[in-house]
């Protein structure tokens, strides 16, 4: 479970996060979804302390992340983004073992799980030695999948990760990414701004207006029968 | 072996100014041989430039240039140069080796300048029906001058440093001082004529990359007003 | 040709003087220019760019000559050149230096920070490797004028293939100076040609055939 309180950002004057308050269940997707502007991504990143909140905090399973060592948390929890950002001098092998182990895993242990992931994800083993370079846009975010969980979280942080996929490889991708985090239960806090994607995989949808202002949250069912306002209507497309 | 003092009194005594060997007839002879291979260069290089640029054709040419011409010694071509045209045309031959010297960085820049410009807006400028000089004047000069000044100021080094040795071939210019001073063991006069050498290239490079960064602002204003 | 091949092991001898007294500054000279990009504040960075950049524009003789005064070395021989061209390459390396981790991909380095990588293994998987082409490639043109800046060393004492113009010249032996010429260019291509091929080996993936088809 992690738990938002009071959670402020500011930048100099701007306020890109104001008193944010949430707690995203355990074993479940949460999506955060708004505008450009609105802190989700902000959010995010205070979840594995790539930003330091101004105020408030941050707890995963009851434990605050201020008292934890910033490495040694960010190897706890998987992260996925829209460029991807695969190492490109390394092989597709070698990217998904790296983290693993750097993390401390066996080199045994790393091996056998990045070929228990690549295949998860649904990428052949003739890709495994090929540089990131030769794949498509697709199959890399595949393998960012894949090296997100080497290290074996529990908690995966996405910031739009099928944001650079065409559309019909995009619902391939969501459909998976469902698939894997039933599969191995993990909490998904997952950024977007397309409402399609908000709707298909949310188990909780918050939908934010500017400064991360929580407009409304619940199950996607219950925001689309009964919008609590006219923002959320307009950014659900009622 | 000396001091700073000597250095000063060296380079305040109007005598070390003044006379066939001074140091105001040494810079201006310094800076005229450079100002003149800069500019015969520039008159060649440029249209080369540009037209390669332009027309797509002779890249490889370019590229060869200039790396060939760093693994070049300057020192070496102006030597060879004094010696085979004859000790009696060094002048000449010194030009030569200098404008040779010149060529590649005003090259480059002239080429990579015109390359540069967005594909756009050259075929913006070709759509509207301007000829290709046309082209050239109003489009491909004025876009690519700020990157035409870089490579002056990476030639304008590379020339004045060469001038330095010219004294070695019989010709003047401020390296007479340090040529002459280590011969001597003058150590006010080599580092006296250091010193001025050193203010000629620094002077001269802070012009030129002041003009370089007049012409890149130039630029990026008439975008922000379009 | 006959002179070349008459004076072989002379002109060998000055060739390895040269290579040597090219590679010693190229060495010590990336290794400074490695050490201020990665060690001074912000603050800092732009003026030792201003000072590296006037340092650079001055011609090569002058600080050969201008040096002894400053720093107290002997006024001929090979140390003064060194440090002189190791100054020249310091102040080449460092644009290419800082231009080449500028380069690389933010997300990249950001994902595998936001992954848990310490700064020093940042550094070791992902930085260094992938700054590696923009690397090479400011120490190729380093080298190139480095080879050829140290023939002018020759002027104060220094026994390398720039001797072979002063020699050539002084004594009316065309041959001589075309000698010179030639191994220096040799010297400048082989060292490119070196570098160029390093840096293939160093970045696999880089190679056309590692390109997606």
């Amino acid at each position: 479970m992690i738990e938002f309180i009071d959670v402020t950002k500011t930048y100099g004057e701007d306020s890109a996060v104001c008193d944010f308050s949430l707690i995203a269940p355990s074993g479940k997707i949460t999506v955060l979804m708004g505008l450009s502007g609105s802190g989700k991504t902000t959010l995010l990143r205070a979840v594995n302390k790539l930003v330091q909140p101004t105020a408030g905090s941050v707890l995963i399973d009851g434990n605050d992340i201020a008292d934890l060592d910033s490495v040694v948390l960010r190897r706890s929890i998987g992260y996925v983004m829209q460029e991807v950002g695969l190492l490109p001098h390394k092989s597709v092998l070698d990217n998904v073992t790296l983290i693993a182990n750097i993390a401390g895993q066996t080199k045994d242990e790393a091996l056998n799980n990045a070929l228990e992931l690549l295949e998860l994800v649904g990428i052949d083993d003739s890709f495994h030695n090929r540089f990131p370079g030769q794949l498509s846009g697709g199959q890399q975010q595949r393998v960012g999948v894949a090296r997100a969980l080497a290290i074996k979280p529990n908690i995966l942080l996405m910031d739009e990760p099928f944001g650079s996929v065409d559309p019909i490889v995009r619902e391939e991708l969501q459909d998976e990414l469902i698939r894997i985090q039933r599969q191995l239960s993990l909490t998904i806090i997952l950024v977007t701004h397309d409402r399609y994607e908000a709707i298909k995989l949310a188990d909780q949808l918050v939908v934010l207006s500017k400064g991360a202002k929580i407009e409304q949250a619940g199950a996607p069912k219950d925001l689309i029968e009964k919008p609590a306002n006219k923002f959320v209507q307009k950014l659900l497309g009622l | 072996m000396f001091s700073i003092g000597e250095l000063f009194d060296w380079l305040t005594d109007a005598e070390n100014w003044t006379g066939r060997y001074g140091l105001a007839n040494l810079f201006v002879e310094h800076l005229t041989l450079t100002l003149v291979s800069l500019a015969i260069a520039g008159l060649l290089a440029i249209p080369i430039g540009v037209a390669i640029g332009q027309s797509g054709r002779g890249e490889t040419l370019v590229i060869a240039i200039s790396s060939a011409s760093r693994a070049i010694p300057t020192m070496g071509l102006m030597f060879a140069l004094v010696m085979f045209m004859g000790v009696e045309f060094r002048q000449f031959a010194v030009v030569l080796a200098l404008v040779g010297i010149a060529i590649p960085p005003v090259l480059a820049g002239a080429y990579a300048g015109i390359k540069s410009i967005p594909i756009v807006i050259r075929e913006g400028a070709r759509a509207q029906g301007m000829t290709t000089l046309q082209q050239i004047r109003h489009v491909g000069l004025p876009l690519s001058a700020s990157s035409i000044a870089g490579g002056f100021k990476i030639a304008y080094l590379q020339v004045v440093s060469t001038v330095v040795l010219a004294p070695l071939v019989g010709l003047g210019g401020l390296g007479f001082g340090v040529i002459q001073g280590l011969a001597l063991r003058d150590f006010a006069q080599l580092t006296g004529s250091a010193v001025v050498i050193v203010l000629l290239s620094i002077t001269g490079e802070r012009l030129l990359a002041k003009a370089q960064g007049k012409l890149d602002r130039r630029l990026t204003q008439s975008k922000i007003n379009r | 040709m006959e002179w070349a091949a008459k004076n072989f092991d002379f002109v060998l001898e000055l060739s390895v003087t040269h290579l040597l007294i090219s590679l010693v500054p190229l060495v010590l000279g990336s290794v400074l220019a490695f050490a201020l990009v990665r060690l001074t504040p912000l603050k800092l960075a732009g003026t030792i760019g201003t000072t590296f950049s006037a340092i650079y524009a001055i011609p090569s003789l002058a600080v050969f000559v201008a040096l002894p005064a400053v720093i107290g070395t002997s006024y001929l021989g090979p140390t003064n050149v060194v440090i002189a061209l190791s100054i020249y390459v310091a102040a080449a390396m460092f644009f290419s230096i800082r231009d080449a981790f500028s380069q690389v991909s933010k997300p990249t380095v950001f994902i595998a920070r936001a992954q848990g990588l310490s700064p020093l293994q940042l550094f070791v998987h992902v930085e260094l490797p992938l700054a590696i082409p923009g690397l090479i490639a400011g120490l190729r043109v380093a080298a190139a004028s480095t080879v050829s800046m140290a023939s002018i060393g020759a002027i104060v004492g220094v026994r390398n293939l720039g001797y072979l113009f002063l020699d050539g010249f002084q004594r009316k032996i065309p041959e001589e100076i075309l000698t010179g010429l030639f191994a220096i260019f040799i010297i400048g291509i082989a060292l490119d040609l070196g570098l160029w091929a390093l840096g293939k080996v160093l970045t696999p993936w880089t190679r056309r055939s590692a390109q997606r088809v």
